[in-house]
């Protein structure tokens, strides 16, 4: 009884086309239909190569004389007969043959694969898209709703309001349809709602954050503080947006998703902090201050008296231009 | 013929008048000059205005403005008189007066005819004939009426109610006696124009001649230097003096300060469809002082509104109030190559026991090493329906100025639960 052997034809980025079952020697590899394994490529010989046997049980592969040869691979020269060892790769003609043997040792299993896949299954549960959809409805009425009091012209605003509405709908259909196009390739699944509330929980809380983001500017009266809390903010939805949509198109990890989607937001808040940061140096005849007014009642930075005021006005280095 | 005996009978005055203007003119004109200046490179004119000699070795009086390019750029400008013949001499800068809108300039060649600078005793009513050479047409001479020094000013200045018009700057306002009492300067059209008290030429030839030379200093440094005096000198002058005040809505907001401001009060009327009331109350010194053709300076501003609603709910206001905040225009013209961009410095204050958001903001002048731009911005946070914004701008000041008057101006507001 000998060894049994595996003889995988590989495609071009190594990956197992073919695979055939080998239990009795010899073996005979070609174009042939005369042949154990049959290789269509034009390249190679009807009768290319034969896999012999000899007493030690060494297994060999011969080269029947054919006319492009037979290389072991990486390698540039022909050779007319080679030891084959398990994981040994050749190329015959223009194919790529893998040889594995039964003791070969597979990877280990990936755990958060299939969990991912039954986590994603159960968050596209019609129960969930329910909650959702209800969510998305609540948000966006809150936020036409804040407009509507803060506005003065409450007709015209709610005009303005589905004048923004719809654009931001279509282009979260267009921005989940890209993201569904991924899935796809990845999973096989689009998972297309699971998308589209992604990206509107994103329109949403990115609309939510500045509205409290002028609060909390006007509040500290701090320009500083304002500014760190809008990035901070930028990060965050940035950060979430990403690992979310990856959770569905992506077989990484949830630290690796994470760490993915945080670094592409660090870069972007990046980015950002340095365009403010050099259009400082641009002239402007502005005045830069922060001009958010609130009621009263949202006042939380300590009140100064206006000679301590004008003591840090007196702090300023105006002009310092060269 | 009997029309001619007639007017002559009936209006022996306007004949009189007649052959005065027309004497005078010839008497004096030869004292008159044009001062041009030319740009070096292609040799023709950017600009011109009139002069007027004022001693026997060729010193000649002119504005400023009108020879600003030689003080700005002096490696691309050179200056030219043309005398009443029509000969051309090169001419030199000998000093300015930046403040007052005057400088002096030396022709080296000795004239016959000069007017002696010296204050001249003249009444409010008094016949007055301007002379220059208005948009280069040839020398004119333009009666009109004395009629003393315009109040409202930071600056003294003469009104003359006579047309003056671009290229008579520059020359002299004389009486019929041929006394210079002061210099033409600037119009506000409709026979409204303005003349700079011949005191000042006077101190300006007086100081040249003391000093038997050109300024050693460089012109730009000079005229900054005399800013730099200047603004002390006035803002020292508007803090000491009465400051009147003004109530609007819940608030009491200075007005004008001392006698160089002018104030209007404001209703907008076009709101009659909206759901708010506001109400304005504006001062102004218009003053403004003459650098180069793209910077102006010296003027101070304020501006309060008061806003109240009693129909929108507290986020319209205050969206209303932010709006009117973002949108204040601070009618500052200054460009690039004059200034920075500004600083700002805000803080919530308290005044009169009222919560207010301010700001004050800063900005340099790149060629006029000291001086600022500032604007002051407060908003009143006191109540849920009504608000005050104020402001106050002053342009060519000192930093610490700036900081002083917008202190100064910070004490005036105050408010009463």
């Amino acid at each position: 009884m000998g060894e049994v052997i595996f003889v995988e034809i590989l495609d071009k980025h190594d990956r197992v086309k073919e695979r055939h079952r080998c239990d009795s020697f010899p073996v005979t590899i070609g174009r042939s239909y005369s042949n154990d394994v049959i290789i269509s490529d034009s390249q190679v010989c009807p009768e290319h190569v034969r896999l012999v046997r000899d007493e030690s049980g060494q297994i060999w592969a011969q080269d029947l004389g054919s006319v492009n040869g037979v290389f072991r691979a990486g390698a540039i020269e022909k050779v007319p007969r080679i030891p084959i060892k398990c994981d040994t790769k050749l190329h015959i003609g223009a194919t790529t043959v893998r040889f594995r043997t039964q003791t070969y040792r597979v990877a280990d299993t990936v755990p958060s694969s299939m969990q991912g896949v039954y986590w994603r299954s159960g968050f596209v549960s019609r129960r969930n898209a329910a909650l959702a959809s209800l969510l998305m409805v609540i948000v966006t009425m809150l936020i036409v709703y804040q407009g509507f009091v803060e506005t003065l012209t409450p007709m015209r605003y709610f005009n303005a309001a589905l004048a923004v509405l719809f654009p931001s709908i279509l282009m979260v259909l267009v921005w989940a349809g890209i993201w569904s196009l991924v899935s796809r390739v990845v999973h096989s699944r689009s998972y297309f709602t699971a998308h589209f509330i992604i990206g509107f929980l994103a329109i949403s809380a990115w609309f939510s954050l500045s509205i409290t983001a002028d609060y909390v500017k006007f509040a500290l009266a701090s320009p500083l503080i304002g500014s760190l809390v809008g990035y901070a903010a930028t990060f965050a939805v940035v950060t979430s947006v990403l690992f979310g949509h990856l959770s569905f198109c992506s077989t990484r990890s949830v630290y690796s998703r994470l760490a993915g989607s945080g670094g592409f937001a660090g870069l972007l808040v990046g980015v950002a902090f340095l365009m403010s940061y050099t259009s400082g140096e641009e002239f402007s005849t502005e005045l830069e201050f922060a001009k958010e007014l609130k009621p009263p009642m949202f006042v939380l930075a300590p009140i100064k008296d206006p000679d301590k005021f004008f003591a840090d006005a007196g702090e300023m280095k105006p002009g310092s231009f060269d | 013929m009997c029309l001619a005996v007639l007017t002559a009978l009936f209006c022996p005055n306007r004949l009189a008048a007649e052959r005065l203007t027309e004497d005078v003119f010839r008497q004096y004109k030869s004292r008159v000059v044009q001062v041009r200046v030319i740009e070096r490179s292609s040799g023709s004119k950017s600009g011109i205005g009139s002069g007027f000699f004022v001693s026997q070795d060729g010193h000649v009086v002119t504005n400023y403005h009108v020879i600003a390019d030689i003080v700005n750029a002096p490696q691309s400008y050179r200056l030219e008189i043309i005398l009443q013949d029509g000969s051309v001499l090169p001419a030199k800068l000998l000093d300015l007066d930046i403040v007052h809108d005057l400088a002096l300039v030396f022709l080296d060649a000795e004239t016959k005819s000069w007017f002696e600078l010296s204050k001249a005793d003249i009444r409010r009513g008094a016949r007055v004939y301007s002379i220059g050479n208005p948009r280069d047409l040839g020398f004119h001479i333009v009666e009109g009426t004395f009629n003393g020094n315009i109040a409202n000013s930071l600056y003294e200045k003469i009104n003359f109610t006579g047309s003056l018009n671009p290229g008579m700057s520059g020359g002299p306002a004389i009486t019929e006696q041929g006394e210079v009492i002061g210099v033409n300067v600037a119009t506000q059209g409709n026979q409204l124009s303005f003349l700079v008290p011949v005191a000042f030429a006077e101190r300006l030839l007086s100081r040249t001649l003391e000093r038997g030379g050109p300024n050693p200093i460089r012109f730009s440094e000079q005229a900054r230097q005399q800013l730099v005096a200047n603004q002390d000198d006035y803002i020292k002058r508007l803090i000491a003096s009465d400051h009147e005040k003004v109530a609007l809505g819940r608030y009491s907001v200075p007005s004008s300060i001392g006698k160089s401001f002018r104030c209007w009060a404001q209703v907008d009327d076009s709101l009659e469809q909206q759901p708010y009331n506001s109400l304005s109350h504006y001062c102004s010194t218009q003053d403004n002082i003459y650098i180069s053709r793209r910077l102006a300076t010296g003027a101070v501003t304020f501006r309060h509104e008061f806003l109240e609603s009693k129909e929108m709910n507290m986020f319209q206001f205050y969206t209303l109030y932010q709006a009117k905040l973002e949108h204040m225009a601070w009618n500052l013209s200054a460009k690039e190559e004059d200034v920075t961009s500004f600083d700002c410095h805000s803080d919530f204050i308290r005044i009169s026991d009222g919560k207010f958001k301010a700001a004050l903001c800063v900005r340099a002048y790149k060629k006029l090493e000291g001086l600022y731009d500032a604007v002051f911005v407060s908003a009143a946070l006191n109540d849920s329906h009504s608000g005050l914004l104020s402001s106050l701008v002053m342009t060519g000041v000192s930093f610490e100025n700036a900081l002083k008057f917008s202190r100064e101006f910070v004490g005036g507001i105050s408010w009463e639960k």
